[in-house]
This record gives structure tokens, sequence and C-alpha cells, in this order.
């Protein structure tokens, strides 16, 4: 039977990964960024589920403690899926938040466009898109020539598939 | 199992439920000729959302596991379409998408290429067009400018995480705005002296990732240390304070069970009460103690705090104080009790760190932190009342300074009013709440308490001077007793130089906080606890780190106020007779003298001269102009904090009131129980305590009728009554309610220890396990008893041997509640043997009936089947009872052979 304890337990790991997520990368931020996150949000709860949450959770019935389980894995995965896809924009601080903030600092006085686009500079925008598509294996180099990898490539595929799908041309960047 | 596969399955067809949704929306606006935007996806997401709460909604009406189903299905089911969302805003307008679908149409290009097709202002003139057109820019006479704040806020919500993950792009975007760029009224703010920063922006991060480091070491002191220990409860407070914390988790109010004789403020409880949504008992209890060990390290935070600002500490030492201060060995020890001053302790410390900051920099905003923190304070403990009084009197006395100086003294009283104000709405508000929505019958509250007490000690002369002997013994004990070198040091201070009680607002408040906790004592205890030497030293405790702290800051008047403080100290103590006569019952602040009474076996004395000797000889040697001084002092504290810390971590572990060795009723009555049956079924203690497993601890008076009993018993029913038969009835005339959860629990694994096999309850498994009111009140509806009957009546058993016509010896143990007649009637292969075993009311629970038969085993596997006699019907007008039934036991008699016995 569903039960909070379930949401709360699961909540509960999924913030012990969370606070290991942010004090690694105070300490020293990894290179491949989606594969730590998902060691953190995801494996590390997973293996405290499986170790220490069972020991907690068992109640006499190995069946029982499966589905429990089960249960508090689906809402780990819910919530680092939410996060590792939303990760992006607080990384790599999308093109649109940063006018915002800066329009923002502004306040009412406003600043014109070409006042925005000098303060805004070619490192905030897409300085490290392709660094970190590198770093996590969705693009590799051959002296100095990038390639979709096969991350990349599947990912590309899926998403023009898709698009087709809905009928709809290509995005605007 | 239904309603988690119907959970599943929605979850699974969220991802193209949504996708049709989205499709659908896309042609429609094609048709129309509409530019398909990504409000179409977060559409599409939103409705998969609410359908799917819909469905889950629709398949568990009517279900007690209604809302947690709709919660979970809705969790999972919007995730799945925030991803599906996110992932279509990527494809339309993401950074790496666009570069990813790049390198796809044109594979082998360079990164420069690819920052030229994708430049910086290529970006900005799609996102800026984009912007316009949802209206989140405006542009007029050539300036653009915000009109929806909604996007500065999430773009702030993300900025506050990059930072806090140090990602560059954020500290860019705050620290290297363009003077050409910034405010207007940037250069009127820096004349003001506002956001100016005092440390390079490097250093304040090393600063704060020092601090984070700080805190996580004692989480996981303090972790260890409870892990270690185990819950201890203490008298019946802590079952009063999770009466309530049941309450708030499983029924959603504030009220308390008739018999909670007392009422402690509620905030506490409410922080426990998560621990109780919990239905596995292990986890419950690791969750509470997981809730005291995350209250008790925020301590470290406002001694970071106090010890910077008020201390004059910083770096290393800062670091080193705050962590050493943190885990005093006199405070660690609330980190694994259930009570109050878990959540007090901090909660002080905020305060007398908003007070520094208060003093430094008098506000209006101060000054209303400060009254919340006071109103938290209160709603935690009634003795919050004595920082109340306190802080009033150093209002009183700061106005008048004011006044004397400088005639404004206006504006401090208002503040000062103003932090009392915010305290008073908040305790304002809770008493009115108490009185009309919170239930608490037959309870005293805690101002009853302090009423009686009052009228009590000042009505008659012999307990007046008790309560004067109380008052005398806990002031020196405050005043000396602070890790004894700190008390004395501060008590000389005040002597030596009482000008600094006026100058030095803080100290004033500090000492005033003793000398009313002491009062506490004198005027709120009622003599009925009795001896001179008190057992409550733990209201000195929360001041123990101000007192400290207060030393550190005046550390450089040290050594002949140290000396003179010591003299004149010893030598009041010598002239009072009253060398700190409290017996150190709780946590003590007295270390050097009261701790190592629990410590390692050695002779008192001995023990007493070393701890006391490793504290004072690190300070001696801190001050010695030598290399190693300062790392050998440091080594020596540490060794004397680990010793004391063991110390009381064995002497709580080993305590009768740890929860992990069985309260009063746990362990003894238990072993009453196996030594003396019947003995203990007339057992009936004040106060019935139980440990955490089982949740509750009953207070059965002994003037109520048995019926209230039982149904006491039955009201704190939880759904971690997993395991637990109910093993008392109203019928037996002279049996009383013996005890609740974990004690049947133990009683029934002690007391029929060899009976652990799967029993089902009369009344129906789901009942206990999950409707413990619907118990109550089928209970109560019916009017009579009801009682859970095990009963499983047949057992099947196998036994082999190699040589047939081999005897066996048969043995089947039956316990029976009461007087109920049970037959047993022996079978086997299907044949009855013998006239039935008759169980008759001689044998009164817990008796335990052994029958036992001998048996020729006339095949090699012969199947041994026992019947049981079912016990009468709930519905029946004669009383049922309970049966337990062991599994039968089959020995092989035969020597010779080589005969196994198999179920």
């Amino acid at each position: 039977m569903i039960a909070y304890n379930h949401l709360l337990w699961g909540g509960g790991l999924f913030g012990i990964g969370l606070a290991i997520h942010v004090l690694w990368w105070r300490l020293r931020r990894p290179k491949d960024d989606i594969s730590a996150l998902a060691l953190c949000l995801l494996l590390l709860p997973a293996a405290i589920q499986f170790t220490g949450g069972s020991w907690l959770w068992y109640a006499g019935s190995i069946r029982h403690l499966m589905v429990d389980s089960f249960l508090i894995l689906g809402f780990i995965v819910s919530l680092a899926a939410v996060y590792i896809i939303s990760y992006p924009a607080a990384q790599a601080a999308s093109p649109t938040m940063l006018v915002a903030l800066r329009l923002a600092q502004r306040g009412e006085a406003g600043m014109s466009v070409k006042e925005l686009v000098a303060s805004l500079e070619n490192a905030d925008i897409c300085g490290e898109t392709v660094p970190r598509l590198l770093d996590e294996r969705f693009a590799c180099a051959v002296e100095g020539r990038l390639f979709l990898a096969k991350r990349g490539m599947q990912m590309v595929r899926v998403c023009l598939a898709w698009r087709y799908l809905l009928g709809l041309p290509e995005g605007e960047g | 199992m239904g309603e988690i596969l119907g959970c599943l399955i929605i979850v699974a067809a969220s991802l193209p439920f949504a996708f049709i949704i989205h499709w659908a929306l896309c042609k429609w606006h094609q048709r129309r000729g509409r530019r398909i935007t990504q409000g179409t996806a977060l559409t599409a997401a939103l409705l998969t959302t609410v359908f799917a709460a819909a469905v889950s909604g629709v398949l568990a009406r009517h279900r007690p596991y209604f809302w947690p189903s709709v919660l979970y299905t809705t969790a999972l089911s919007g995730a799945v379409a925030y991803v599906y969302f996110v992932m279509f805003c990527n494809t339309e307008s993401g950074r790496r998408y666009r570069v990813l679908e790049l390198l796809f149409h044109s594979p082998g290009i360079t990164a420069e290429e690819i920052h030229s097709a994708y430049s910086t202002s290529y970006v900005l003139e799609k996102r800026l067009e984009r912007m316009r057109k949802w209206g989140i820019i405006e542009e007029s006479s050539g300036q653009v400018r915000i009109r929806k704040r909604s996007s500065v806020w999430t773009a702030r919500l993300f900025g506050l995480w990059g930072r806090i993950l140090a990602f560059p792009v954020w500290e860019c975007l705050r620290n290297h705005v363009p003077s050409s760029l910034s405010h207007p009224d940037a250069a009127t703010r820096t004349a003001a002296g506002e956001g100016k920063q005092t440390a390079p922006r490097d250093f304040a991060r090393a600063g704060g990732l020092w601090m984070v480091c700080g805190y996580l070491l004692v989480l996981a002191v303090t972790a260890i240390y409870c892990y270690k220990t185990g819950l201890v409860l203490i008298l019946a407070d802590s079952y009063f304070l999770v009466d309530r914390s049941k309450h708030i988790a499983l029924q959603g109010n504030l009220n308390l069970s008739p018999g909670t004789t007392l009422a402690y403020p509620p905030l506490y409880s409410l922080l426990l009460s998560p621990a109780y949504l919990l239905s596995n008992p292990r986890a419950a209890n690791i969750v509470l103690r997981l809730i005291n060990v995350l209250i008790y390290s925020l301590t470290f935070f406002p001694i970071w705090g106090l010890l910077k600002s008020y201390g004059r500490l910083e770096g290393r030492s800062l670091w080193l104080g705050s962590v050493f201060l943190a885990l005093l060995p006199c405070t660690l020890p609330w980190a694994s009790i259930l009570l109050t001053e878990v959540l007090y302790l901090p909660l002080v410390y905020w305060f007398f760190y908003g007070l520094v900051t208060f003093l430094e920099r008098p506000s209006f905003r101060r000054a209303a932190t400060l009254g919340l923190i006071l109103g938290l304070c209160h709603l935690t403990r009634a003795a919050g009342g004595v920082v109340v009084i306190s802080f009033l009197a150093v209002g009183l006395l700061d106005t008048i300074r004011q006044f004397r100086r400088t005639r404004c003294w206006a504006r401090t009283a208002s503040e000062y009013t103003a932090a009392l104000c915010v305290y008073g709405l908040m305790v304002f508000a809770w008493r009115l709440m108490e009185s009309v929505c919170v239930v608490m019958p037959d309870n005293r509250g805690y101002g009853a308490i302090v009423l009686n007490a009052m009228k009590e000690t000042m009505s008659t002369g012999a307990d007046f001077s008790l309560h004067v002997h109380w008052f005398v013994n806990c002031l020196l004990y405050y005043l000396t007793g602070s890790l004894t070198l700190a008390g004395v040091f501060v008590s000389a201070l005040c002597l030596l130089r009482p000008r600094l009680l006026v100058q030095d607002p803080f100290i004033s408040f500090t000492l005033l906080c003793v000398l009313g906790s002491a009062l506490c004592i004198f005027l709120f205890f009622e003599s009925s606890l009795g001896e001179p030497p008190l057992i409550w030293n733990k209201y000195l405790i929360p001041y123990v780190l101000p007192i400290l702290v207060i030393a550190l800051r005046y550390r450089a008047n040290g050594g002949g106020v140290m000396l003179l403080g010591c003299i004149a100290t010893l030598g009041i103590l010598a002239l009072a007779s009253l060398p700190c006569r409290l017996v150190c019952f709780m946590p003590d602040s007295l270390t050097a003298f009261t701790m190592p009474r629990h410590c390692f076996g050695l002779s008192e004395s001995w023990r007493a001269a070393g701890y006391f000797a490793a504290v004072v000889v690190p300070l001696g040697l801190a001050r010695l102009p030598w290399r190693w001084g300062k790392v050998l002092s440091l080594v020596s504290l540490f060794g004397v904090w680990t010793f004391a810390s063991l110390g009381a971590s064995a002497y709580w572990g080993e305590s009768h009131l740890n929860q992990r060795n069985g309260s009063s009723l746990g362990k003894r009555i238990c072993q009453e129980l196996r030594d003396r049956p019947s003995l203990a079924l007339h057992h009936e203690p004040p106060y019935i305590f139980t440990g955490v497993d089982m949740r509750a601890k009953i207070h059965v008076p002994k003037t109520d009728i048995p019926t209230q009993r039982l149904e006491q018993i039955v009201s704190s029913q939880t759904p971690h009554d997993r395991d637990i038969l109910l093993l008392t009835t109203r019928n037996i005339a002279a049996q009383r309610p013996i005890a609740t959860d974990w004690c049947r629990w133990r009683l029934y694994r002690f007391s029929l220890a060899s009976m652990r096999r799967q029993h089902e309850v009369g009344l129906g498994c789901a009942e206990v396990l999950d409707g413990s009111y619907e118990f109550n009140q089928r209970m109560s509806a019916e009017g009579k008893p009801v009682f859970i009957t095990e009963m499983k009546p047949s057992f099947t058993v196998k036994a082999y041997s190699s040589r047939p016509g081999t005897q066996a010896e048969v043995r089947l143990k039956v316990a029976t509640l009461q007087q109920i007649p049970k037959d047993i009637q022996l079978r086997v292969n299907g044949q009855a043997i013998g006239s039935p075993v008759h169980v008759g009311p001689e044998h009164s629970w817990p008796h335990v009936l052994t029958a036992k038969w001998h048996l020729p085993l006339e095949t090699e596997e012969s199947i041994l089947e026992f019947t049981v006699t079912p016990p009468q019907p709930i519905s029946s007008p004669r009383p049922a009872g309970v049966l337990l039934v062991e599994e039968p036991e089959v020995e092989i008699l035969s020597r010779s052979s080589s005969g196994r016995v198999q179920e």
C-alpha cells in the first residue's frame, strides 16, 4: 500500500544525495556533471535504500520490502529526473535569465539593446557549452574538429524524430 | 498490490499521454495558422499531471490510502510531464541541443565555426524577440525594461542555486557589473554604507566553506553519539511530548490523550511529529534520533556567530572554538534525550546571538527577530519565561543608560517594546488556540504547575527553608559550575568590575538568566521533589555557552582576576558549607566534579583529580610561549572532551531510561512476568513507561474502572502495533491493563518466548495494522470488550524415521489467557488419537500447558496433524479469550533410529 512514508523516505534519501552533490560541487566540481549527478542522486540513494534502508523497512516480509523499496526508488528517480533536467539552467545560465537579471539590476531606468549585449560577455552565453558537451561525452574532438559522440547522436535523432512527429520545424535557439 | 499497479500504469501512460495531447494541440494551432510556442508543451504537461491526479483519485476513492496514492501518482506523473516540457523547450531553444544539432548536420566543424554560427548577438537577438513576444520585457524610447517580475524571480532562484554550487557564470553576473551599467542609486547606497563588502569575496567564500565543514563535523559527531547512546526518555515528560506528536501526525490536531496530566508547549512535539507518520517502529525510532541530531547540530551556527562577533575570534581559533563549544560535554548528551531542551538550546543560543547583533546595531527588524525567537523559546519550554524577564530587565537598563547618556531613549525603548510585542503576539495566539482548539482532558497545564508549586512553597515554613536551600545551592552552582573555570572567572570579573554589568548588557543578561533560573527552582518546584541536593541542574545548561563566550571575550583580563575569583568563590563555598551538592542526574555543567563519577571504574577522587588536571593543564600550556604548547593544549582538550562524552554516552547508554534497555515497564515488568506472572499482572506503576518502539506510555489511574483503562490503552494504538497482541481483558475482576505496545510485544516474546509463529488475531489483522481508531470505535460502539483472539486451529508436522515403529514424543504448548475451556484434539494421519486434552479455567494466562503424546511412527514418513478446537466467537455473549498455540515439537525417542523431524 502506498503511504506517506514512501514519499518522506524517498524525499529524505534524495535530500542526502542533494547535500552530497552540493558539497562535492563546492569542493571540486566534477568534469562529467551528468554522470556525477546520476551517481549522487540516483545510485547513492538506491545504495542506501538497499543496505541501511532495507534494515529499517524490513517488517518480516521480503516481498513487502521489495515493494516498499520499489516505490521509494520510483519517487527518488522522479525527483532526480526533475533536478537533472533543470540542472543545466543553473549550470550554464540561460540567456533569457541573464537578460532578465541584467535588466532587473537597472530597475526602471532600463538599458539599450547595445548596452545589454555589451554587458553579457561571450563566455556567459555559450562559452562553456562546447567544453561541457565534450566533458559529458555528447561530442568528441578529433584534431580540433568536433563530432557527435554516440550519446549525442542518439539524443539528436530522438529529438528530431519527436519534432518531426509533432510537425515542427527546427528550433531557433 | 492493485493500487500500486494502477499507479505504475498511470505513470507509464503519462509520457504517451503528454505526447498525444501535445501533438493534438500542435495540429490544432497549425490548422489555425498560429505559431507553435513552448506554451503548447506546458499545456500538455499540465493536462497530463491533472489527468494523472484525477485518475488516481478515482481509482483510490473511498480507500484509506487515498491521499498518499494520489500524491505519489501525481508526483511521478508530474515529474514525467515536467521532463517532457523541459526537453521540448531544450529542442526549441536550448543552446546545448542547438550545438548538437549543428554537429549533426555539419560534422567536423570547429569550435570557432560553432561560435560564429551561434554567436552571442544571434542568441540575444532571438531571446529578446521571444521575451518581447511573451511580454517579459518592453521597449520604449530605445530602453529595454522588465515588465514581468516573475521571470526575474525565477532567474534569481536559479542564480541562488548556481551560486550555492559555485558556478562561475553567476558570480560574473553578480560581481562584474560594468560601472556604466550599475544601478542609478548605487552611488547613494555606497555613500550610505549599504552593500559594502568588508572582506574580499574569496575569503568570505572560504570562511563559509569552513563553517559548513565545521557544521558537518558537529553533525557527524552528534549523529555518532546518538547512534551509540540510543534514545533516552525522561520520566513522563517524554511521553507527554510524544503524545502530542502522535496527535499531530495521526489526527492532525494538537490534542492530548486523557491521562496526560501535564501539557507542555507544542513546538518540540510539532518537530517530532513527522517520525510518527512512519509505521515501522525502527524507522520511527531512527527518524526521532535524526530529528534530534539535526535540531541539536543547529547550535553550531549561533555559536560561530557569537564567537566571531562577541568572542572576537577568527580563523582557526574561531573554527576550533565553534566545534568544541557545539560539542560541550554538558550539552551534547541532550541530543539523545527526548526532551524540550534539545530544541531550547539552539533557540537560546540564537537569541544570545541575536541580542549581540541587536546591541551592536539596533534596529526594529532585529528587535522583531529577537521577539520572534523569544516567542519560539516560550513555545518550546515554559522556562523560556526566564529569558523573557531577563530581556525585559536588560531593556529597562539599556533604556536608562541611553537616557543618561544621550537622552535618545525613546527609540531604544520602542525597539525593546517591539520585540516584546512580537513575543506577546505569538504567545497570545498560542494561548488562544490552546483554549479554543486544543482538547486536553484532565491535564494541569504548565501554568497550573507553577501556581500550585508557588502556593505550596509559600504556605509552610518548613518548605520555605527547603526552597531557600535549593536557591542558594543552585545559584552557587550556576555561578561556579559552567565548566568550572569559566563560571568562576565570570563571577569574579563581575565582582571586581561591577561597572561591566552596565557597560556590557550581554553579561548582565546572562547573569540575570542564571539568577532567574535559580529563582525558578526556588519558586516553581514542588517540595515533594524532596531533598536539599536538587537534581534540576538542567536549567543551567543553556547559559554555559554564554558564560564561556564572556570568558573568551575578556580573556585578556585573565590571570589575576581568575586567581582572586577562585579564592573568593572557594571561600564562599566553604563558608556556606554547600560544596555544590546537586545530584547530577541530568547532563552536568560541572563536569570536573561530577561526570567522572559515571566513568570507567576508577575511584572518584582520582577521576576528579585527573579530569580537573586535564582541564587546567591545557589552559596553562596554551599560555606558555612554547611552540607546541597550543598543539598540546588542543590535544589535551580534545582528550577531555572525548573522555567526558564517552562517559556521558556510557552513562546514558546503560541508564534504565534508555529506550534501548527497556524503560520502567519494558524491562522490569517483562522480567517480573517471566519470574512471577501473577504479580506482574497486578503491577501498576504510576506511570507506565514504554520506549519509542511502542510510542506510548500509558498512565492508568487505579481509580479508573477497567473499561476506561482498556480504552486508554486502545486509544494509544498506532499503526506501529504490527506485531503486538493485546493480552488483556477487563473480565478478570482483579486484572488491570498491564501495558501497551512495545511492552506487550516484549511480553509476548519473553513470556512466551518459544511462540513466535505467525498468529492471526481474531479481530482481523488489517484492523490492528491500519485501523487502530476503527478498533477503538468498534469497541466503544459495541459497548463490550473486544478480545484479540489468536487461533490457528491445526498444524501439520511430518516425521521421518528410517525404522518404522519408532516412538516419537509429540509436545504441544498452549497458553490461554483466562477461564475459557478449550479442547485440544490430536489427530494423526487424519485419525483422532485419544480423547481431547482439556484446557480449563484453572489455566489462567500466562500459564503454558504442554500436551504430550507418545506415538509410534508406522511408516517412514508419518504425517501428524493436530487440531485445536476454536474458542468462542467474538459475538458470543460468553467471553472469548486469547489462545496462543505453539507449533508442535516432535522428538524421536528411539536412540537407535536415525529419525528426523521436519515440518
